[in-house]
């Protein structure tokens, strides 16, 4: 892929009115989102009586507490790809690896922007709004059909589906190594060593929570790494 | 009151509903936005078409398997609960394990009999934790994150003109989907998994690639379209097969 010598976009209408409006509108709705994810909660307490007890739902955030990293790498990890806007939408909307960033590239690639771009992420805004749309549609239809209709589907069916999501991260590492060849060996290498490495235990040493490992370098590790070696190749002005 | 049907009240159906009515909600404003802004940078109506359709079609594998996932939640923790799972941030098995603590510290098994009305409130206030801190934290850096990204960048077209964000952004691409990818490839052993979703990712890579290569020089629109979602199943159907 030739290296055009671009200049870097900072529109006015993107820089002054789109991400102002984007930052504002994007914290207003996922602070209330979350705050009325409680709401079920509460009206199983103040409706039903059903109220667990502090202590254990401290007990059990306690065991969750190896999350709270993942929330930071998670977020670093994929806001490069998903560009700021995208940010916002997927972590409210969820199920970010596997259907928000697939169709964030999907919808950038078909808009035929370069990637990191301001029309990039006017694209991947567009693009994550549709799956917000289609993924609602589809797991109300589920929810309606109900739990006894669902379960009547043949375990094979189910064993089936399950082979969606990895055919999909296949099927994207193919699609973005096809034009970034070089990068795309130095991605693997790196992504596919730290996870080699921390198998062994060689990386336990990183901070976790007791009584958990540090998962969250196989993350940052790959991501990270890559980025950072394709900076070091760039600067030494090596064709990536 | 007997568990699913508390689990599954109808006022609890609504009370999934708000969240979910915001997260659309927001869809919304952002496309209009988007499309906006998008008009002033010059992007034209068939290329919004185009993005749309494309995003749409990309949605439909990704969101069945969602759909297939959100079984377990429904089928042990009533409707409301899995809807809103599945709806909102925090993957299903990220939620599944929540679920599961939530109701191991108040000695309940989940997908069993031994489910109680507070395990399922338990549940209910994890879920909502462990996954609220997804969003905060994320609503929080964004706005740092986009500082740091343009200083990076800058600071490297600033030397001779050469622009790094490409770069930047398919390293992070390929960077995630490696470490996606070596999750089905690696046991935790570090030996090779000889399983079907092995199998499913190795022959949904080579489907691509051998899909994206002939577009190439075919450059066919519906492959473009749709050659994810074909190399996608695929790699579902041989790594079924095998």
């Amino acid at each position: 892929m030739e290296e055009k010598n671009m200049n870097i976009e900072h529109s006015e209408c993107y820089e002054k009115e789109f991400l102002p409006y984007i930052y504002k509108w994007g914290a207003i709705t996922n602070y209330a989102a979350v705050a009325c994810s409680f709401l079920l909660a509460i009206v199983l307490w103040v409706k039903f009586g059903v109220f667990p007890g502090v202590a254990a739902i401290a007990a059990a955030c306690a065991l969750r507490c190896n999350v709270v990293i993942t929330w930071i790498s998670n977020t670093i990890s994929y806001f490069p790809v998903l560009g700021a806007p995208g940010t916002f939408m997927s972590f409210v909307a969820g199920n970010i690896s596997n259907l928000r960033v697939p169709v964030s590239a999907a919808a950038q690639e078909a808009g035929g922007a370069e990637p990191g771009t301001e029309k990039s992420a006017i694209f991947s805004t567009i693009g994550i709004a549709m799956s917000v749309i289609v993924n609602l549609v589809t797991i109300t239809l589920g929810a309606i059909l109900g739990a006894a209709l669902l379960s009547q589907i043949p375990e094979s069916v189910l064993n089936a589906i399950n082979m969606l999501v990895p055919a999909l991260f296949g099927s994207l590492l193919a699609q973005f190594a096809l034009n970034r060849q070089k990068l795309a060996c130095i991605a693997v290498v790196i992504g596919y060593g730290v996870r080699l490495i921390y198998n062994t235990g060689a990386l336990d040493w990183l901070p976790a929570p007791a009584g958990t490992r540090p998962s969250y370098i196989l993350i940052l590790g790959s991501i990270l790494g890559t980025m950072a070696v394709a900076k070091i190749l760039f600067d030494k002005k090596v064709k990536l | 009151m007997e568990f699913f049907k508390v689990a599954n009240h109808w006022s609890l159906w609504i009370a999934a509903m708000i969240p979910i009515c915001i997260i659309l909600f927001q869809s919304a404003i952002f496309t209009k936005k988007a499309i906006h802004t998008g008009k002033q940078l010059g992007i034209e109506h068939e290329t919004f078409v185009k993005v749309a359709k494309v995003s749409l079609i990309a949605s439909i594998g990704p969101s069945i398997a969602v759909m297939a996932g959100m079984v377990a939640l429904l089928t042990s923790v009533g409707g409301p609960i899995g809807w809103l799972s599945a709806a909102m941030i925090g993957n299903i098995s990220a939620d599944m394990t929540s679920a599961t603590i939530a109701c191991d510290v108040v000695g309940c098994q989940i997908g069993t009999e031994n489910m109680t009305l507070q395990a399922l409130g338990n549940v209910a206030w994890v879920m909502s934790i462990v996954a609220g801190g997804w969003t905060l934290v994320a609503t929080i850096m964004t706005p740092r994150m986009e500082k740091i990204k343009n200083k990076m960048v800058n600071s490297s077209s600033k030397k001779d003109g050469r622009n790094f964000l490409p770069i930047f952004s398919a390293a992070a691409a390929l960077g995630a989907y490696s470490y996606l990818t070596s999750g089905y490839i690696i046991t935790k052993d570090n030996t090779l998994y000889m399983n079907g979703k092995m199998t499913a990712t190795v022959v949904g890579f080579i489907a691509m690639f051998l899909i994206s290569s002939y577009n190439k020089k075919a450059k066919k629109s519906w492959i473009r379209d749709w050659g994810i979602t074909i190399a996608m199943f695929i790699g579902m159907g041989v790594g079924m097969i095998v």
